[in-house]
């Protein structure tokens, strides 16, 4: 019997280890890459993957600046806007509301591959203190919190422009994880942001040993600062005016008047929070940003709505943002992005030189905290109007030039409208004019009334009726989900609303 | 010194001491009929295991002298080129005198009934779909190829040629379409050796297009004994999963005993091509593009109105600075065609002795292509050489070397000659107005001005440049080493083993003149150059043992195969731009690099096969499992290893009793078989998560990103399959007949590249399993050999044919709707799977005609009442918003609501055809035979795309002689829409272009003469055939085309679309072929 069992088990163990080396031998791994076996093992690779989520930033420009700005009420299509690519279409389908779900900016891709990036160091990037000695608890937990940051980032603009969109917080290394997932409120999205915020704000940095990195990579500064920004638009005014106090404890300041221009050129300002970073000089890293602004008769410029805003100063007043300085009144081009001092017609204007197209994107400089808190002074109490306007005019206006306070708006939808007009005049090209018309269009007296008088001006006469009948629906003021994205979901994706007459078709 | 003087020494008396052992020598002497025999070879050979030991030649007067020790059973073995072999036991002879009969009365050993399989089983025991062809019978058609050779010969191997340019591939189904990976080749096996077919990861397809790769293609024919083709489940258990698409078994020709035969042979051909669409001439063009202007300048109320004094070039303007060279009547056509003149030599050896076999042959062929430009040639060289130590042990090696490069144009030059303008001059003229040898470069304002830069398509490229100037080569060399042996120890037992080894190197070459483009000097295509290089190496190795054993009246046979294969590629591009021409335009040189690359991989599988066949009652009853484990470096470790079993019966029905008195029956056989395949994914290491570096920095910071999902989930495509047949064979096997009936049904589809949504972060997944689909359906053929004839008869009649159905189905939607995409725009066809539908279907718009008159636009709803908008008027019918006039298209609106988009859309047809299959016949009169042969593909539909080029009137090509019949005026009775410049949709995806493309065609027509023998004797030779032949003479059709046979789409979502390549030419033929 005992034999009969050796008989018969000696050869099931020997084909068992055969087809265990068999095994071994099939396992053929690819050359000039690393798999999912191999990687995770050093502090490099966790940081390389940080940085692609920052790389990842910059290919969402376009959509960033696209969603805040087209929308928006600060530039208009320049004399070099052909409107005959593919991209210009889209841009100008935006800006006149015929917004379909084919549309290349409703193609929100590139923001999410730097969440999965952010998320694959969130998950993975642990592992790697088991292989790696120098990689410490401390670093890990910047890193981790760098990525928290990004992830919050690319949602809060997701929410802005989508509202509702799939919330994805896990790496997808395996396939074993469901790729298809179903929309998740925006409001509950950025519930679920702020925790993860205000959880990782201790653990990031202040600062960077190397400087570029304490504007380019997330620091404390900028957790407060999303934090105050994502509070204001959830409508948590304590919390936003909590944050924007923390951040006065930081080295930030508004330079003088003189030295406005400095926060584009040569860019990572005092002011500055964080920005997104680009050298072209050493490292051949332009930004299109510049060629939006000047390339031929410059593709954005100065809207009349803006002009008009500079033009109804005070003759007494004056506006380093303005006409002349922070745009040329000439042709209206961002002057901001183009120059480098504040006055354009000093021998024909001083240029970036051509080796320096790459003015940094700002996501955050300290001269948006003052109006954060400002709005959220004023959103809270009526009562607050004065003191808010007394720190604008402290602070942000003071700057500007203007010597004279700001008449004092008598009710809470009239200084709101004022503080959207003084923010368009700050932050024209920085993609943000969109996002403040549609937060305010929930404030009571704003209303949607508001937001129609921005937008209706872009849409061709003939479309005004149904335009206007359209954005009382407010699922109207959000994008659609690609249309790519509805297919490859298959039935998970429900599309917005308002855009199921163009998505019932496939 | 001392030393090697005594081994010296020694070394002379050693011979002397050996001679001291012998104890009984053996003499005599060996002749024929006509005297001794000098140089016949005697040697000794021990009984038990035929192995040989002491041999001789006999001398110049026919002598011999054997020694013998004592112990051991021997016979003695005399043998001589040309003579019958004899065999003498030893029984202490002490003289043997031997006569050799002579070779030549010999008749060729025909090995009936016991055909065996890879397993070495004997086909008649075998449960499984095979079918056979010897290619003997067809070495005398007028093609190059071997996939030409077998078209429409064998019965569900659906064989299609896209192209009659020389050295074009033809695609093959076996039992149709089966998987959505656009992997549906059958797998080829050489000899026992499986050809890997995977293209490189990471190759790169701007350079170089699936249709370079043919493993039949850069082989000779002549080199080949026979192919075999396994249909169904017992192919893939002997081969793996890639063997799902069907095997085609190619045995090439080995060495035969006997005495050396040289044979060489020589072929001369030409073609003529069909007739072809005939174009506008130059004043008719002129006319056409001067409508479509005026057309649509007047549907947008003259606001464009410049638009008709914007081309000079078509109008009469004597001013104009080219007026004389836009005002000729061009045929392009004309110009890049000829009429070629090809050849093809043959060398072989073939012979062998008792020991030795060898076969060497020599092969050159140089194809000349109707089209300027096109050519083909090939080299093969191939030996093969067997030895046979004794019965029990065998050694055969073969060596074969093939070298093909295949040459074209960049663009293709007849769609270009087709597109141009007709009215221009092809060369610069001088000042009397007669054309130079210079070419004229289009001037840019031309009405064929610079086209789309996107599609890197310029309507300007001179079409004669383009043939004569711009190279677009593609090389492949070929060396395989294989050895085989054979064993067999004791009676029943077969072991056999095999190694070989493939080297490929492949070069494919581009130059894009700028005088093909009249690119200027700082463009990117400006003398553009691209150059791919591949190599790759397989080495694969075999080793499969047969028991075979009988017990009384059963009979078992057990095998089992274990194979090993390992094969790595490398491959590397460059394109560059601005070279000074052909030869410089290596990258080393100069130019500016467009775009290079690289790519490396490696794949390993393992395969283990046993089977077992028991036969029961005199092989009445036959049972046959067979089971396959394989692994393979592109499966991840969850998916690696599957079991694929088959089980067969098969019921020899000749064999019962009551069958046995029926004399006129010799084989009545019933088949079943049943199998399942699991085939995994392919490409290397798909499966694997990667990660790797971005070609891009945060500020200094590098950057790593994941690229791909690891696969975890990925499972096996399941294949189920399931045969029956029948086999009759009557007349002592002379008629016979087989007919099978299959279902195929592939489930958990393996899908390549999938996308996914992008909030994973990932815009595609490697392999998901999705959907299943069905292939079912029957085939038959029957066979007629040796019909007439028999010894000493004058007459000879063979005959085959074969009929197939294949059916396919999609029976579940893959889950992802990316395959339902609709386009509403000319040319272009809604891209649907549909469940119950096949793949491969067309969906379009249902076209009806042309709007006669204004009132004929107006929308009306399914009562036949005008459809009014809001402020009441009547609604136009639109199409992407445009509003249709009359003279436009009209598309049936099945939905009534006035505008034509994707509800319109309709099912209108598929390309698989209902029927396919051929016939051929062979009819031989004493030394005269004649031999045809018909190809028939029945029912399929396609996309006559070369139609839609030259009817569509909306860009600015030259156009067919058909649209001179084009809607002018209303009451014009006509459905060809008017011609409009600009944006139009009178030639959406439609019923307009999609044809019927049904055809019977008779590739061969061969006579072949054999010279009288008593004269070839004289002349001391062995044979003299001459043979004349024609290939492609006839094809019956409905279809408008030049050729009904369009090539199968390489991808499940590509469309059958007939794009005017070059037409298949009507080839003739002259050959002889000398044997001595």
């Amino acid at each position: 019997m005992k034999l009969m069992l050796k008989i018969k088990i000696i050869p099931l163990v020997l084909l068992s280890m055969l087809l265990g080396s068999c095994n071994d031998w099939l396992d053929v791994e690819p050359v000039g890459v690393q798999t999912n076996k191999t990687f995770w093992q050093t502090k490099e690779e966790v940081e390389g993957v940080l940085m692609a989520s920052y790389i990842q930033l910059r290919k969402s420009q376009d959509n960033m600046l696209m969603w805040g700005e087209l929308r928006g009420d600060g530039l208009k299509f320049g004399p070099g806007f052909k409107n005959q690519s593919a991209e210009e279409i889209d841009r100008s389908n935006i800006r006149e509301l015929e917004i379909l779900p084919t549309n290349r900016y409703s193609d929100y891709a590139e923001l999410y591959k730097g969440i999965s990036y952010a998320n694959h160091v969130i998950k993975l990037g642990p592992g790697a203190m088991d292989y790696d000695v120098t990689f410490t608890e401390p670093l890990m937990n910047s890193y981790l919190a760098e990525a928290v940051f990004l992830r919050s980032l690319y949602y809060f603009y997701l929410v802005r422009a989508f509202r509702d969109v799939p919330y994805v917080k896990e790496p997808y290394d395996t396939d074993e994880l469901d790729y298809r997932v179903a929309k998740t409120s925006g409001d509950s999205i950025l519930k679920d942001v702020l925790v993860d915020l205000k959880k990782y704000s201790t653990k990031c940095k202040p600062g960077y040993e190397v400087a570029w990195q304490t504007k380019g990579r997330a620091t404390s500064w900028a957790f407060y600062a999303l934090i105050a920004d994502i509070s204001l638009w959830v409508g948590d005014y304590d919390t936003a005016i909590e944050y924007c106090t923390k951040l006065e404890s930081g080295s930030f300041e508004l330079g003088e008047m003189e030295d406005w221009m400095e926060v584009y050129y040569p860019g990572n300002s005092k002011e500055s929070i964080f920005e997104l970073q680009y050298d072209h000089k050493d490292l051949d890293q332009r930004n299109k940003l510049m060629e939006l602004a000047q390339s031929g008769d410059g593709i954005l410029i100065i809207s009349e709505h803006l002009n008009d805003l500079f033009l109804a100063i005070d003759l007494t007043d004056l506006d380093v943002r303005g006409y002349d300085w922070g745009y040329s009144n000439v042709d209206k081009k961002m002057w901001k992005y183009i120059g480098t001092k504040t006055n354009v017609m000093e021998n024909g204007g001083f240029r970036r030189p051509s080796d320096e197209s790459s003015p940094n994107f700002i996501f955050y400089r300290y001269a948006e905290i003052f109006f954060i808190k400002a709005e959220a002074l004023i959103m809270k109490s009526e009562a607050n109007i004065d003191q808010a306007f007394t720190l604008l005019d402290e602070t942000i206006r003071k700057r500007a030039g203007y010597r004279k306070p700001i008449a004092r708006p008598s009710n809470q939808a009239d200084a709101i409208r004022l503080i959207v007009d003084e923010r368009l005049k700050e932050f024209y090209g920085e993609g943000k004019s969109w996002f403040d018309i549609l937060r305010v269009s929930r404030v009571d007296g704003v209303g949607v009334s508001y937001l129609k008088d921005c937008l209706l001006p872009h849409v061709p006469t003939n479309k005004r009726q149904i335009k206007n009948n359209d954005l009382n629906d407010v699922d109207s003021h959000y994008l659609p989900l690609h249309e790519k994205e509805i297919r490859a979901a298959n039935g998970v994706l429900i599309q917005n609303p308002f855009y199921k007459k163009y998505t019932d078709n496939i | 010194m001392k030393i090697i003087k005594i081994l010296l020494l020694l070394s002379c008396l050693l011979p002397i001491a050996l001679f001291g052992q012998v104890q009984k020598v053996v003499s005599g002497v060996v002749s024929d009929e006509t005297g001794t025999l000098p140089g016949a070879s005697v040697y000794l050979q021990s009984v038990e295991d035929k192995r040989a030991w002491d041999g001789i030649a006999t001398n110049i007067n026919g002598e011999y002298l054997l020694s013998i020790k004592d112990s051991k059973e021997y016979e003695i073995v005399f043998s001589f080129i040309g003579y019958r072999t004899q065999t003498i036991l030893y029984k202490g002879q002490k003289e043997i005198n031997v006569t050799l009969v002579s070779d030549s009365q010999i008749e060729d050993i025909v090995i009936l009934g016991t055909q065996r399989d890879g397993m070495g089983m004997d086909t008649k025991l075998t449960s499984s779909a095979i079918e056979k062809i010897s290619l003997d019978g067809l070495k005398d058609m007028a093609v190059t190829s071997v996939e030409g050779m077998v078209q429409g010969k064998l019965a569900n191997v659906d064989i299609v040629a896209g192209s009659g340019a020389p050295g074009s591939k033809m695609s093959i189904r076996i039992r149709g379409t089966a998987s959505l990976t656009g992997d549906n080749d059958p797998l080829i096996v050489i000899d026992g050796v499986p050809q890997s077919v995977a293209i490189e990861d990471g190759f790169n397809f701007a350079t170089a297009n699936e249709d370079d790769f043919g493993t039949l293609l850069n082989m000779s024919p002549t080199d080949i004994e026979s192919i075999t083709v396994l249909k169904d489940a017992a192919a893939t258990a002997m081969w793996g999963e890639k063997a799902s698409n069907g095997v085609l078994v190619v045995t090439k020709k080995k060495g035969a005993k006997g005495a050396p035969t040289f044979q060489i042979k020589q072929v001369v051909k030409t073609g003529i091509e069909p007739p072809r669409v005939p174009m506008l001439n130059g004043q008719e063009y002129v006319t056409l593009m001067q409508d479509a202007i005026w057309n649509s300048v007047r549907d947008d109320q003259f606001s464009s109105i410049s638009q008709l004094s914007q081309y000079k070039d078509i109008l009469y303007d004597p001013a104009y600075v080219y007026f004389d060279e836009f005002n000729q009547d061009v045929d392009w056509l004309d110009y890049i065609r000829r009429t070629p003149l090809s050849s093809e030599t043959n060398f072989s050896m073939n012979g062998g002795g008792e020991k030795v076999t060898y076969h060497f042959s020599a092969n050159y062929l140089n194809e000349v292509g109707t089209t300027v430009g096109e050519d083909y040639s090939r080299i093969n060289a191939y030996m093969n050489l067997g030895y046979r130590f004794s019965d029990k042990f065998n050694i055969s090696s073969s060596f074969s070397y093939s070298d093909g490069d295949r040459n074209g144009s960049v663009q293709n030059a007849r769609s270009l000659a087709q597109n141009k303008m007709p009215n221009m001059t092809p060369y610069i003229l001088d000042e009397y107005g007669n054309m130079t040898e210079e070419y004229f470069v289009q001037p840019v304002s031309t009405i064929q001005g610079p086209g789309n830069d996107k599609t890197n398509y310029y309507p300007r490229n001179h079409p004669i440049a383009m043939a004569e100037l711009s190279s677009s080569r593609y090389a492949e060399r070929n060396s395989s080493m294989n050895f085989n042996f054979t064993y067999r120890p004791i009676l029943g037992l077969n072991i056999n083993g095999t190694a070989a080894l493939t080297l490929k190197n492949t070069l494919k070459k581009g130059y894009l003149p700028s005088a093909a483009t009249g690119a200027s000097w700082d463009h990117k295509n400006y003398n553009k150059s691209e150059e791919h290089k591949g190599y790759s190496m397989d080495l694969y190795t075999s080793l499969n043992a047969s028991y075979y054993r009988k017990v009384s009246r059963h009979s078992f046979t057990v095998s089992v195969k274990g194979e090993v294969s390992q094969a790595s590629n490398a491959s590397q591009w460059v394109t560059t731009s601005g070279n000074n021409g052909l030869e410089l335009s290596d990258p080393t040189v100069g130019g500016v690099i467009r775009d290079m690359g690289g790519s490396l991989g490696e794949s390993r599988s393992i395969g283990v096969v046993g089977s077992v066949n028991l036969n029961f009652y005199d092989e009445k009853y036959n049972l046959e499992v067979t089971a396959r484990t394989g692994g393979s470096s592109n499966s991840g470790r969850n998916s690696r290893w599957g079991i694929n079993p088959v089980f067969g019966l098969n019921y020899n029905m000749q064999n019962e009793n009551f069958l046995k008195d029926v004399e006129w029956l010799d084989r009545l056989i019933v088949r079943g078989s049943w199998g399942y395949t699991p085939k995994g994914a392919s490409g290397n290491n798909t499966y694997g998560g990667i990660y790797s570096a971005l070609n891009e920095q945060y500020y200094d910071m590098g950057a790593l990103i994941p690229q791909s999902i690891q696969l975890n989930n990925v499972d096996f495509e399941k294949i189920y399959q399931t045969n029956a047949s029948i086999e009759l064979g009557v007349l002592d096997n002379k008629l016979t007949f087989s007919a099978t009936y299959y279902i195929k049904t592939t489930k958990d589809l393996l899908q390549k590249d999938m996308s996914i949504p992008s909030s994973s972060g990932f815009s595609s997944i490697a392999w998901i399993n999705d959907g299943s689909i069905q292939n079912k359906g029957w085939e038959a053929y029957i066979t007629g050999n040796n019909l007439l004839g028999s010894r000493g008869k004058d007459w000879n009649l063979g005959f085959n044919v074969n009929v197939s159905r294949n059916k396919n189905i999609v029976l579940d939607l893959p889950t992802n709707l990316e395959y339902q995409k609709a386009e509403v725009n000319n040319g272009k066809y809604a891209n649907k799977i549909v469940e119950g539908r096949p793949l491969g279907a067309f969906y379009g718009f249902d076209y009806v005609g042309v709007y006669q008159n204004h009132d004929e636009t107006v929308a009306t709803d399914i009562n036949g009442n005008v459809i009014k908008d809001i402020n009441g008027d009547n609604v136009i019918t639109t199409i992407n918003g445009h509003m249709q006039r009359p003279g436009d298209a009209k598309y049936r609106d099945l939905n009534y609501d006035g505008i034509i988009d994707q509800y319109d859309i309709i099912y209108l047809g598929n390309s698989m055809p209902i029927l396919n299959g051929g016939a051929s016949i062979s009819v031989s009169w004493k030394s005269l035979t004649f031999t045809s042969a018909l190809h028939f593909r029945i029912g399929q539909s396609v996309i006559n795309q070369a139609r839609y080029n030259t009817e569509s009137m909306s860009g600015q090509s030259n156009q067919s002689t058909a649209v001179l019949s084009r809607w002018r005026y209303e009451g014009d009775p006509t459905d060809m829409p008017r011609a409009l410049w600009g944006t139009n949709f009178n030639s959406l995806g439609s019923n307009r272009f999609v044809e019927k493309a049904s055809f019977v065609k008779v590739k061969d027509l061969t006579l072949a003469y054999r010279l009288p023998s008593t004269f070839v004797k004289k002349l001391a030779m062995k044979d003299i055939r001459l043979v004349l032949t024609c290939y492609n003479p006839f094809t019956m059709t409905n279809y408008t085309g030049q050729d009904p046979e369009v090539s199968l789409p390489n991808g499940f979502n590509n469309l059958a679309m007939d794009n005017s390549l070059t037409p298949n030419p009507r080839t003739f033929a002259g050959s002889v072929t000398i044997s001595f």
